[in-house]
């Protein structure tokens, strides 16, 4: 038997550099687990004569204090707090929120405040796409350790990034009154409905991103790809009318059609021992993917001819099932927001009212959008004055969760030949083609690779 | 803290610490002062004070953000791309417990008005009694 081989992990060499940072601000820095971060990262690999015995990824998510923070909370208070959730898709949130709320009380929000909802979830896509592809993945690509690499080896690729994602933070300042956390959404409608001048002045921005997001894909398709593909189960929302982001059915590629409030019928999810994230999965055991990938594949048809041309041009057929492209289909996506945004930019009239009547009362009713990493749901019972008695939510990262262990178990089996710092670099990678909202646990990846 | 600030004719903006909102919002400032939490095992209530435009900011220093491109990433990619303010004065005070929902510790809270009032100096406007 071999002796147990420990991989040098991330943590020696952040306590190496937390020595020397000491050194210069004179104190010490210990790095362990930190707490206000969305989730930290450590990946388990065992390897017994070259074959992989146990992968295990493990996230420390903060205990969902959300769901029980909503006990008991008006209706009304739903989208505020869950928008707290998460610092990236704030809109994801409430919006799913505000929809789950809109089902229970029997309200439908249609026209112009639809077209709202719409144009600050695009203006969420943008910002967050860009943030990821460019500044999280795009360095994993060139071998840079980050995007400050990037910006010295590139910097009009970052300033272009930088300038969309101020564009995709306009668009929530605009429409939901401040880019961070939101305020301006609520059920029913809007507090405050923005002014035309406001939205119209979106438009000559909106058209240099449509041409910014072209030119930052065709970059980034120069990259080279690692091989690797995987017969995915997407799931996603499906709208007849259109590529959904915001509203739609649940369907999958195994041809599953359902309402969104069907959705705990057909997907559950589990705690796994090793992991406090909970682990996403359908009732009958099959894990799935959601996200950009799972999008594009199940919608592709119904994207505009220039996000399709686009996607040609970047090498992307009507399905992509290499992940290590979802960087491509991430601008895809972001480039069709654009698109999305414009149209609705210039067709912006101030609707006579912000927002529909709202009528509190019992009832039970679920949500559902694409959030930038994927489907996020919602589902609330409520009592007779419109009081929370049950909230559950599920975000896409613990959907995403077996499916990255599974690309990590393949990954790792392909790659075993690999000295241990580009394994290490490769798995990295692997869980950055999820932009899972764990992406600050990526740069804390501590890989063990036990070999015995 | 804010607030206080704001009395005293300071423009103050609270933000997430999601760095390239940070980058736009002191891109083409002259003064810009920066308050975050700081977590390296110090006393809590310690407060630290970096000129950014000076020294460089160490990733780990201010980790208590949950992005990954967080202060630091910022305020060195501005240095890269020269969109740092003239000034940037970073104030860090150390934190205790981290968790969700919870007030400041007392040490932590006795800390905020002797920044505010080191953030006055700072700016040349020192402080009324």
């Amino acid at each position: 038997m071999t002796k147990p081989k420990t991989a040098k992990t991330a943590k020696a060499k952040k306590t190496a550099r937390a020595a020397k940072a000491a050194k210069t601000v004179n104190r010490t820095i210990k790095v362990d687990a930190l707490a206000r971060v969305e989730g930290e990262g450590a990946l388990y690999v065992r390897v017994k004569d070259d074959a992989i015995q146990d992968v295990r990824f493990r996230i420390f998510e903060p205990p969902r204090f959300f769901e029980a923070f909503l006990k008991g909370r008006i209706y009304s208070d739903a989208p505020d707090i869950t928008a707290r959730i998460c610092g990236i898709c704030p809109i994801a949130y409430q919006m799913g929120a505000i929809q789950a709320m809109e089902q229970a009380l029997g309200v439908t929000v249609t026209g112009p405040l639809r077209d709202l909802r719409r144009l600050i979830y695009c203006g969420e896509w943008i910002e967050s796409h860009v943030l990821h592809a460019a500044m999280l993945h795009a360095p994993d690509f060139l071998g840079l350790e980050d995007a400050l690499q990037l910006a010295k080896d590139d910097p009009e690729v970052v300033k272009t990034a930088l300038e969309l994602k101020k564009l995709g933070n306009r668009i929530l300042e605009v429409v939901g009154g401040r880019a961070t956390h939101p305020i301006n959404m609520k059920v029913g409608g809007f507090y405050k409905a923005p002014r035309k001048r406001e939205v119209r002045e979106l438009i000559d921005p909106l058209k240099w991103a449509i041409d910014a997001s072209i030119r930052l894909t065709k970059v980034f398709a120069g990259f080279d790809f690692p091989a690797d593909e995987h017969d995915y189960t997407c799931v996603a929302l499906r709208h007849p009318d259109e590529y959904a982001i915001h509203e739609g059915r649940i369907v999958s590629s195994n041809g599953l059609d359902i309402a969104v409030a069907e959705f705990p019928e057909h997907f559950t999810e589990e705690h796994v021992e090793h992991s406090n994230a909970l682990h996403g999965m359908t009732m009958d055991g099959d894990i799935y993917l959601v996200g950009p990938n799972a999008r594009y594949n199940l919608n592709y048809a119904q994207l505009s001819d220039l996000a399709k041309q686009t996607a040609k041009d970047a090498g992307l057929g009507p399905v992509c099932n290499n992940l290590f492209k979802s960087i491509l289909v991430r601008m895809v996506e972001t480039l069709y927001a654009c698109e999305e945004a414009l149209r609705i930019a210039e067709s912006y009239e101030e609707p006579d009212e912000s927002s529909v009547e709202v009528i509190p009362g019992a009832g039970v009713g679920a949500g559902c959008t694409e959030a930038p990493r994927g489907i996020c749901f919602h589902r609330y019972e409520l009592d007779d004055e419109g009081r929370i008695l049950t909230a559950r939510i599920q975000a896409p990262t613990s959907q995403n969760q077996p499916q990255i262990e599974i690309d990590l178990r393949r990954i790792v089996e392909n790659n075993l030949h690999l000295p241990e710092e580009r394994l290490k670099w490769r798995c990295e990678q692997t869980i950055r083609n999820y932009d899972p909202c764990i992406s600050c646990a990526t740069h804390f990846l501590d890989l063990q690779i036990e070999r015995v | 803290m804010a607030d206080e600030l704001e009395a005293r004719g300071v423009r103050t903006l609270e933000l997430d610490g999601e760095g390239t909102r940070l980058m736009n919002a002191w891109q083409g400032e002259d003064r810009v002062v920066l308050v975050d939490a700081v977590r390296s095992d110090g006393r809590p209530g310690t407060i630290h004070r970096l000129d950014a435009i000076k020294g460089r900011v160490r990733k780990n220093w201010l980790r208590c953000s949950s992005h990954e491109f967080a202060v630091a990433e910022a305020v060195e990619m501005a240095r890269i791309l020269e969109r740092l303010p003239q000034s940037l004065v970073i104030f860090g005070i150390e934190g205790k417990s981290y968790g969700y929902g919870e007030k400041l510790t007392p040490n932590v809270k006795q800390a905020v008005p002797e920044v505010a009032r080191r953030i006055l100096l700072e700016l040349g406007s020192p402080p009324q009694n």
